[in-house]
């Protein structure tokens, strides 16, 4: 059984159901020459460099721009580096899966890991008056991305974290 | 394909008491102990000013800032100052995103 906890952003599309929707077309029509990626990555924070120059390589014919490439590799490391520090804390002996699939109007990144003790409703929302060393990374994530979503499933304990960016706006 | 090339150079005006940081590389958990054990290596007792100098980090994230905001606290605590300078954009918007631009000397 899945449990799900999202989080979408709504600019320029109105509402909810709308960017939501778009989203889920963009992924269910996604044209035959999208690129799909797939890596089996230990649990080790020497991998995030290469994570991101993955990424690089799989959009570099799209010439997104600094920002919006920034954004994608940021919130793919953020969550990257939660699951090495936070699921597996540092053991290298573990490993996670990573997804990513893109086309011209969407970038889909998903992550998939174990962590039975994970709660997506108990991720504490930071208080950005209080400065402290961490604790930024989902929040950072919830912020550049289109769509957040977080399944877990109960019986297995794995995770999957997908995270949307929409490339193009509607006209 | 490369990893993650971190370096730091740093250099001393003992006169002005002023110590330089030249970062370069990717700003992330993995560098940001290098950047730790470089910096605190060389923190004075007392009265020193410390800038970073971030002209070549082209990426930053939640835990590069960390670092940041540790290291901040760890001069303070030793009556220090410390400045970042020349942020690139991208880097300059995750200081902007999480307002630790207002914590922060940047210039």
């Amino acid at each position: 059984m899945f449990t799900y906890f999202q989080t979408i952003k709504v600019e320029n599309y109105g509402s909810k159901r709308r960017l939501h929707d778009r989203i889920k077309q963009l992924i269910e029509e996604l044209p035959a020459d999208a690129t799909y990626m797939k890596m089996h990555v230990q649990g080790n924070s020497e991998t995030l460099a290469l994570i991101r120059r993955v990424i690089v390589a799989c959009v570099q014919h799209l010439d997104l721009g600094a920002a919006l490439l920034n954004d994608i590799k940021l919130a793919t490391t953020e969550a990257c580096t939660n699951v090495i520090k936070h699921a597996y804390k540092f053991n290298d002996a573990m490993s996670f899966d990573l997804e990513i699939v893109t086309s011209d109007e969407v970038f889909v990144v998903e992550v998939f890991y174990h962590d039975p003790d994970f709660v997506p409703a108990n991720i504490p929302v930071p208080n950005l008056n209080e400065i402290k060393e961490g604790g930024l990374g989902v929040f950072i994530i919830r912020n550049i991305m289109d769509h957040v979503d977080y399944s877990t499933e109960e019986d297995s304990g794995r995770v999957r974290l997908q995270m949307v960016k929409i490339l193009k706006l509607r006209d | 394909m490369e990893a993650n090339v971190f370096k730091i150079e740093c250099k001393v005006d003992a006169e002005k008491k002023i110590k330089i940081f030249y970062v370069d590389g990717e700003l992330d958990i993995q560098s940001a102990k290098t950047l730790k054990s470089e910096v605190m290596d060389l923190i004075e007792s007392t009265g020193w000013t410390y800038e970073l100098n971030m002209d070549q980090v082209a990426y930053l994230d939640s835990s590069g800032l960390g670092m940041l905001v540790y290291l901040k606290k760890e001069i303070t605590r030793h009556n220090g100052k410390l400045r970042i300078v020349k942020l690139n954009e991208p880097v300059l918007n995750v200081f902007k995103l999480t307002k630790l631009d207002d914590f922060f000397e940047i210039s």
